[in-house]
């Protein structure tokens, strides 16, 4: 595509940004209060009493169409309450945090559920359901299995032999972030923030920087964001082998297990040389990255590159070439692209039904507008097609970093911001990367006394209701191969 | 032995399970049941019902047992327990001995490694 087409495409991309801001003031003017536009990403304030008329017209004015609900966020101990809609025609993300017009009320979560359900047929699922625990009991798997299921429970009941209903119940990784990321040092914040997704840690780092050089309006060197996506590229790829890997456990096939380690164990070593952490990087600053990549390093990787693709041709073939794997995926766990957009499905799950969506083609947030890589498409979106998307990923990320390698432009690799003297104004931003699982969103909040608030906002709420539609109507043999074909890692959910 | 609990760790004990780590050439090997454990792998976030969950784990598991506490969220968890406000953490360090401790966040295979060799040491 030449660059005149690609800058007419940005800019009627844009100019819905601006249309659905003018339309918002101009439709309910009286009502909203403030509206910032990120982007894509358009925030205002919304008192509790007109909640359920501004989200019916935002469903079915035509001017909006905000037809998804993608996130519910609730904490109670700050009175905090945000809904995020989502419109994939236009890619454009509404984030609406409702004020209490009474300050010293709390909220009730089930009564604005209550509210959306009307209008949101999904929302039901974000509210407290552990009273499905004492309805669904006919099975019921712990999260005891080694290496894959770990974070939740699931309560599943029969008929005969046949899902009728499941239930993934979440308490055990539910923690309170609000005490941890209620902080005043960015230091401290950018090492502790990877934690929310422990199997990509980069993504959060990335996504909190980005944020605050939004704020300050901060410009980065080119070899910076050169750096940022290399390492994003090899995070996705040794991410997605870990995917592969605990599939492979489920299904019993330890050649495909012990192959995959071996190459997740190369990423690894050239992360661990570039960042001097194998998992955790924190490596990412405000205005650039904490250290350069060695010329040795590079040729290193790039010596690397042909190999982890011809392994990976060669685990794909063992996949693809092993009949009961083929027979135990294939048509089970089916997500068709009509639910998948309902339920706010993003990233390869999404993909996997046919949808062509991806934030690294639309959104253009680093430079991947400089570079040629497609965007894989399942057809049928059942569990065998979510295997095969993160192979084809991989290729392409592979295809990503052997192309920064060779164009890795000279200079320096960060500006000297020392983040202790920010004079950081009262203020929101809302940033988004897209991580391996899916679109990852972060809220920061500066407030009066300088306390920084973090709100982080996942795909993985969308990929476990997904997993529990996808659960009904198949048999109790599948559920496991099925429930670990969705990827499930849930540390950033409360 | 069992692993307890979800997180960075993890990520960390799964690398000691393959070819280029292999924990199996020192007679070892992970299972899903604590009945058939002698060790218990402690590591990753806990909330009070996580806890209380490895608390039954322990008490289903056969003398003798021993327990590792692996990284950095368990260590820190386990060292600021006194207070009156985390009861749950305080009920867990009454009733739970642990033998090693391993820092590092996450700690490298190879310290998980030699830090099951010292226990193998130990009598």
């Amino acid at each position: 595509m030449s660059k005149e087409i690609k800058d007419k495409k940005e800019e009627i991309l844009g100019s819905f940004a601006e249309n659905t801001e003018k339309n918002l003031n101009f439709y309910f003017g009286n009502k909203i209060d403030i509206i910032y536009n990120f982007g894509k990403d358009i925030f205002f304030e919304l008192n509790y009493e007109d909640l359920p008329d501004v989200l019916e017209s935002l469903k079915n004015n035509p001017d909006f169409n905000f037809d998804v609900l993608s996130s519910i966020k609730y904490r109670k101990s700050s009175n905090f309450l945000l809904i995020v809609l989502f419109s994939y025609e236009k890619s454009i993300t509404l984030n609406i945090k409702i004020r209490n017009s009474v300050s010293y009320l709390n909220f009730d979560l089930n009564d604005a559920i209550g509210l959306l359900k009307k209008i949101f047929k999904f929302s039901p699922y974000y509210s407290n359901r552990d009273y499905i625990k004492d309805i669904n009991n006919d099975l019921i798997v712990f999260s005891q299995i080694p290496e894959t299921l770990d974070t939740f429970d699931l309560y599943v009941s029969l008929n005969k032999d046949l899902i009728k209903n499941a239930y993934i119940c979440d308490e055990i990784s539910r923690y309170n972030a609000d005490i941890v990321f209620n902080c005043k040092e960015i230091n401290k914040i950018i090492s502790m923030v990877n934690n929310l997704d422990y199997k990509a840690g980069i993504y959060p780092e990335l996504c909190f920087c980005l944020g605050i050089e939004n704020l300050l309006q901060i410009k980065l060197p080119k070899r910076a964001v050169y750096i940022r996506m290399l390492l994003c590229e090899l995070f996705r790829l040794a991410c997605h082998l870990s995917y592969i890997i605990s599939m492979s456990m489920i299904l019993k096939n330890m050649t495909i297990f012990n192959y995959t380690l071996m190459e997740r164990e190369k990423v690894l070593n050239v992360i661990e040389i570039i960042t001097g952490s194998r998992i955790i990087p924190n490596f990412i600053r405000i205005g650039g990255v904490s250290k350069d990549i060695e010329e040795s390093t590079l040729d290193l990787l790039y010596k690397l590159i042909p190999q982890l693709y011809k392994n990976l041709r060669k685990i794909e073939d063992l996949f693809s070439s092993d009949v009961v794997v083929l027979e135990r995926l294939r048509n089970k766990g089916i997500i068709d692209n009509k639910k998948a957009k309902t339920i706010g499905l993003t990233g390869p799950n999404l993909r996997a039904s046919g949808i062509r969506f991806d934030l690294r083609k639309s959104d253009n947030y680093l430079l991947y507008r400089d570079f040629a890589f497609t965007v894989p498409l399942g057809r049928s979106g059942d569990s065998l097609d979510r295997i095969f998307i993160r192979f084809k990923e991989m290729y392409q990320s592979l295809k990503i970093i052997s192309a920064v390698i060779g164009t890795m432009p000279l200079g320096a690799v960060g500006k000297m911001i020392n983040p202790e003297n920010l004079d950081l104004i009262p203020s929101k931003v809302i940033s988004t990367v897209e991580c391996p699982h899916g679109i990852f969103k972060m809220f920061i909040e500066i407030r009066e006394n300088k306390d920084i608030q973090i709100i982080p906002i996942g795909p993985t709420k969308n990929n476990m209701i997904a997993c529990e539609m996808a659960l009904i109507g198949f048999s109790a043999d599948d559920l496991l191969p099925v429930v670990s074909s969705f990827g499930i890692e849930s540390p950033e959910m409360y | 032995m069992y692993v307890a609990g979800y997180g960075c760790c993890k990520q960390e004990i799964l690398a000691s399970v393959g070819p280029v780590y292999d924990i199996s050439r020192f007679g070892i090997s992970f299972v899903s049941y604590p009945e058939d454990a002698d060790v218990l792998v402690f590591q990753g976030f806990y909330n009070g019902k996580g806890l209380r969950k490895v608390i039954n784990v322990y008490n289903q598991m056969v003398q003798p047992k021993k327990v590792i506490a692996l990284g950095k969220c368990a260590l820190e968890s386990l060292s600021y327990a006194e207070s009156e406000k985390n009861d749950m953490l305080y009920e867990f360090k009454k009733r739970i001995k642990v033998d090693v401790y391993v820092p590092g966040c996450p700690p490298r295979p190879e310290a998980f490694i030699y830090s099951i060799l010292r226990l193998i040491e130990k009598p």
